[in-house]
């Protein structure tokens, strides 16, 4: 097959437009959970997610819907969960982590018939986005692109200091939240696409690839999501050449990018050369 | 004269009931300089957090302008906290964390105009950190660090001002620049402080009352002149 062929499919170009939309989303997620030192947050939602893919499968429930909600509830969790047993943020996520676990293995292990689903939540598979899949993602590149400019002032400040920002009378727990609701959104969205173990990759490798090249959030923004795109679309096209599985060619490519982006952070280097 | 903080019989317990504040009542009037000293692990941190409404007591009342807390409150109150670490590469510059400031006073959802920038440049100018307003935060040093939490403090134009410590750490030079910055704030914004100190040699010259702590209850407070008079004041601290 010749390359230019590929665009003739239209679930080819489909899966284009959702490795972009896609690439947006998480890059912009991964920012929000790198700074806010809860990468554990990531494993979380997806797992939870997955969890209620399966739990929907069970029972007979849309699988993203259920994956939605155990996403969001799960997310919603964190800090009290950390409030209430004084333990770090971290702990109370690995917590609920090692349970969303639990829950969908049991869950797969019940749902002998449909392997085929099972695996589908669990690496996703791009090349089957529905032209539905496609609208949801524009939708929530969307919301989080208006979150991000109406409430920059507010997720700036707690990006900064979630402490500072509650004592100096900022919102701090409602923007906390919102974000986390957005992502929970954004990781349940991509479930079928992604997949509920290879989206949590693409959370944070282009946000940790961005981190290493500058010094602006608004920038960091803009370079995270330019290199989940740039993973998805190339390992879109690698993996449709080579027939090779298209998920695990997007996450290999974002750490290739990642290794680039520590090798070409030269203002680190040339500060420790310098300092230390 | 019109209280600024009021606290009433306030308690903190923790979970596995140790007592970490006990019985505190204490009035703090409007335009009151208060040196917070006491030795590690006596509840100074902690009545500031009660004070701004991070820790929530277990019992007792307390009153802020005469309010209850909210955010409305929140927002008169400046906070600057005990450490001040932050992550070296944090992509926020020190312009950035100044407009913290500015978003506590107008809310979060004000643009902001020539006239904000322009405040947020003399501020900076005024505490010493104007070289720095676009350098990433964590590239500045622990006294530099104390000045832009200063500067963010005062474009928030706190009427009571938290300072935990901010002479920790610090060299003399330094030292003497943050107290020099705290008597300047003092006299121009007429603002309520309460600055945490673990050296009587550095109250700033503006302090007019000292409150000292030991093992989570008041042990003295008043008048600066009246403590240093006191007999068990001067045992305490070898004076
Ligand atoms: N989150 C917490 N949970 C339980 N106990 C705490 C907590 N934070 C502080 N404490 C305890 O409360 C007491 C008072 O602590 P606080 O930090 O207010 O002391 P401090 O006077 O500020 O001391 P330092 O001079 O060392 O800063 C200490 O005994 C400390 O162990
Ligand atoms: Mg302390």
């Amino acid at each position: 097959m010749e390359f230019l062929d590929f665009f003739n499919y239209s679930f080819f170009n489909r899966a284009l437009i959702m490795s972009i939309l896609g690439g947006i989303s998480c890059g912009i997620i991964g920012v929000w959970i790198l700074l806010l030192n809860i990468p554990f947050i990531g494993v979380a939602m997806s797992h939870a997610a997955f969890a209620g893919a399966m739990t929907g499968l069970l029972l007979g429930i849309n699988p993203v819907l259920c994956g939605f909600i155990f996403c969001v509830t799960s997310a919603l969790f964190i800090d009290p969960v950390a409030e209430k047993t004084k333990l770090h943020n971290n702990i109370s996520i690995s917590l609920l982590f090692s349970f969303m676990l639990g829950i969908a293995f049991l869950f797969i292990g019940m749902l002998k018939d449909y392997r085929a689903e099972v695996l589908g939540f669990m690496w996703g598979n791009i090349l089957t986005a529905s032209w539905n899949d496609v609208i949801l993602s524009t939708a929530a590149v969307i919301i989080l692109i208006s979150f991000i400019i109406i409430f920059h002032k507010g997720i700036l400040a707690i990006l900064f200091n979630r402490e500072i920002a509650r004592a100096c009378g900022i919102p701090e727990k409602l923007i906390f939240y919102v974000l986390l609701i957005i992502s929970s959104t954004v990781v349940s969205l991509h479930l079928h696409s992604i997949g509920g173990l290879l989206i949590y990759s693409l959370i944070a490798i282009p946000s940790a690839s961005a981190y290493q090249l500058t010094y602006r959030t608004g920038t960091m923004y803009v370079i995270s999501s330019l290199i989940a795109v740039i993973s998805c679309i190339a390992g879109l096209f690698i993996s449709s050449v080579t027939a090779l599985p298209v998920g695990a060619t997007i996450i290999l490519i974002s750490c290739v990018l990642f290794l680039t982006s520590v090798l070409f952070s030269k203002k680190r280097n040339y500060e420790k050369k310098t300092f230390f | 004269m019109n209280t600024a903080v009021s606290l009433s019989k306030i308690n903190l317990t923790t979970n596995s009931s140790r007592k970490i504040l006990t019985d505190i009542n204490l009035k703090i009037d409007c335009g009151d300089c208060v040196a917070v000293i006491g030795p590690n692990g006596a509840g100074k941190t902690t009545i500031l957090k009660i004070i701004n409404g991070l820790i929530k007591q277990t019992s007792g009342e307390i009153e802020i302008f005469n309010e209850k807390i909210s955010n409305k409150i929140k927002n008169q109150i400046g906070y600057i906290p005990q450490n001040n670490y932050f992550d070296p590469f944090l992509p926020i510059s020190v312009k950035e964390v100044i407009s913290i400031g500015l978003s506590s006073k107008y809310g979060i959802f004000k643009n902001f105009s020539d006239k904000d920038r322009q405040i947020i440049e003399d501020t900076a100018k005024n505490v010493g950190i104007f070289k720095l307003l676009d350098t990433p935060v964590g590239k500045l040093s622990g006294g530099e660090a104390q000045k832009l939490s200063i500067a963010r403090v005062l474009v928030q134009e706190a009427k009571l001002i938290l300072m935990d410590e901010p002479l920790s750490n610090l060299d003399n030079k330094a030292q003497k620049d943050i107290l020099d910055v705290t008597d300047e704030i003092y006299k121009q914004k007429k603002a309520t402080i309460l600055i945490v100190l673990h050296n009587l040699s550095q109250i700033p010259s503006c302090c007019n009352k000292i409150l000292f702590m030991s093992n989570g209850e008041i042990v003295k407070f008043g008048k600066k002149e009246e403590i240093f008079d006191n007999k068990l004041f001067q045992e305490l601290y070898n004076l």
